[in-house]
């Protein structure tokens, strides 16, 4: 590790101006879980291997503890979740339990209770990975985040722009993801969220998939499904939602608007599962998917 | 040239105020390790997956190989050394894991029974999956699990009843 300083500021201006004064040689730090391991196999400055470059960053600077950016709420009807929430917070919150259990179920499949203790869904949209499982629950939930930085103030990005590639987003080095903001979903919608990996606990998803349907007596009014690790970013099923809104939703139509998934993921071969493996089981999952939120008999 | 700023952190271990002054990239299990000789806390995979490392920070279980030891600074750090009586006295835990035989080499331990206990402070009469939700970040490769599950059940049990009766907490535990 090529840390040499850490600071940690006692409010989210000081952050930013820590930020602001070391540039490119600072890096955020929050609960650590992915950037402690990937700084300790790098030395902070090598490549992690499959292009995990970590920028060589001399400065942590924590902002781990500023209440400022944690906590749950709801507020002008969004959901408001501080970017340095802890995934255990959210996993175990009732409002998100009862208003967007889709972001619920996403949190309690992240790695184990020690890792979600600590873990933060600013730093699991910030690293950026195809597999971070919070990111296709707040995609299928159209969430925005908000960015801030010293200079220019407050943004906010809906989170299907965030991501523009593998690991790479548009937040910039001098800004905090403080906010993640979450339209309220309406009390008919309902969400599932299934993800495929090789054991229960600390599994990286070989897929994972977010689904939101509002269905007014089994007829589809809104449909919003995103997926992970079968692209180089998070992506949002298009066609298969556009498949589904409007129609009545039995287990044939839940089939055929799944096969669409294909139109919109690019899985690779890795350690985890083949592509062709991913795309099969893409598209199952996205099927069962669909079919246990309206309620269908899978006939198979 | 490279200057390191070491930092002056306040660890509050077990009960008692250490102050300490390490550097920005040492690791709580080393300080823990190293400087404080508490040895229970296992240094085991090194990136947060087999739970060997796990201590409690404010009462919640951390795996302390990817916690930074400046991040906890000013925290409340309770190791498997802390949990007994003054007098070395077993906690409840601790003997169910004996009379279970719950222990084979002893290195995931430690961090087993911190998890059990802090399962049994947020829900006094888990069930089963439960227990094995709970324990899911704590790998043991000796006893296949079922000792230590019995182990915790048994550990419930002796709960004292005011405590068996608090009423069960909120907590992703109890999530769908």
């Amino acid at each position: 590790m090529n840390v040499t300083e850490y600071i940690r500021p006692k409010s989210l201006d000081e952050a930013l101006a820590a930020l602001d004064a070391h540039g490119p040689e600072a890096l955020l730090i929050a609960g650590g879980t992915d950037l402690l391991p990937v700084m300790r196999k790098t030395r902070y400055a090598e490549p992690a291997g499959r292009g995990d470059v970590v920028p060589a960053a001399r400065v942590l600077v924590d902002v781990g503890r500023l209440d400022e950016i944690g906590g749950i709420g709801e507020e002008d009807g969004f959901l408001r979740v501080g970017g340095a929430t802890s995934i255990a917070a959210i996993a175990g919150s009732p409002l998100i339990k009862q208003k967007a259990p889709v972001l619920a179920a996403a949190a309690l499949s992240i790695g184990s209770p020690l890792v979600r203790n600590r873990a933060t869904v600013g730093g699991n949209l910030a690293t950026a990975s195809p597999s971070a499982d919070t990111a296709p629950a707040l995609l299928s939930l159209e969430a925005v985040v908000r960015l801030t930085s010293a200079k220019d103030g407050a943004r906010e990005v809906a989170l299907s722009d965030f991501f523009v590639g593998y690991r790479s987003t548009v937040l910039r080095d001098t800004e905090v993801i403080t906010d993640v903001l979450i339209p309220v979903p309406s009390p008919r919608s309902a969400g599932r969220f299934e993800k495929v990996g090789l054991r229960t606990a600390d599994a990286i998803s070989v897929v994972c998939v977010a689904t939101v349907l509002e269905l007014d007596a089994g007829t589809c009014l809104m449909a919003r499904i995103a997926l992970g690790a079968v692209a180089p970013i998070p992506v949002r099923a298009l066609a298969v939602e556009n498949a589904l809104e409007g129609r009545r939703i039995d287990a044939d139509l839940a089939r055929t608007a799944a096969q669409l998934v294909h139109e919109h993921i690019s899985p690779i071969d890795d350690v985890r599962g083949s592509g062709t493996y991913r795309t099969w089981v893409a598209e199952a999952v996205v099927a069962r998917t669909i079919m246990q939120i309206a309620g269908t008999e899978d006939e198979d | 040239m490279l200057t390191t700023c070491s930092n002056a952190i306040v660890l509050t271990v077990n009960g008692e105020d250490h102050m300490l002054v390490v550097e920005p990239n040492e690791l709580l299990i080393n300080v823990l390790r190293n400087e404080l000789g508490l040895t229970g806390a296992k240094y085991g995979c090194g990136t947060g997956q087999c739970g060997a490392c796990t201590v409690l920070v404010d009462g919640q279980p951390v795996l302390s190989c990817i916690t930074l030891a400046v991040a906890v600074d000013g925290k409340e750090i309770t190791t498997i050394e802390g949990i007994g009586g003054p007098n070395g006295e077993l906690d409840p835990i601790q003997e169910e894991f004996l009379n279970e035989n719950a222990v084979q080499c002893g290195f995931c331990t430690p961090g087993m029974i911190l998890v059990a206990g802090d399962l049994l402070r947020r829900n006094a009469h888990p069930t089963e999956d439960e227990i094995r939700h709970h324990i899911k970040g704590n790998i043991c490769r000796c006893t296949g699990y079922n000792g230590i599950v019995r182990a915790i059940q048994k550990a419930a049990e002796r709960l004292p009843e005011s405590e068996a009766q608090r009423p069960i907490e909120q907590s992703e535990v109890a999530a769908p």
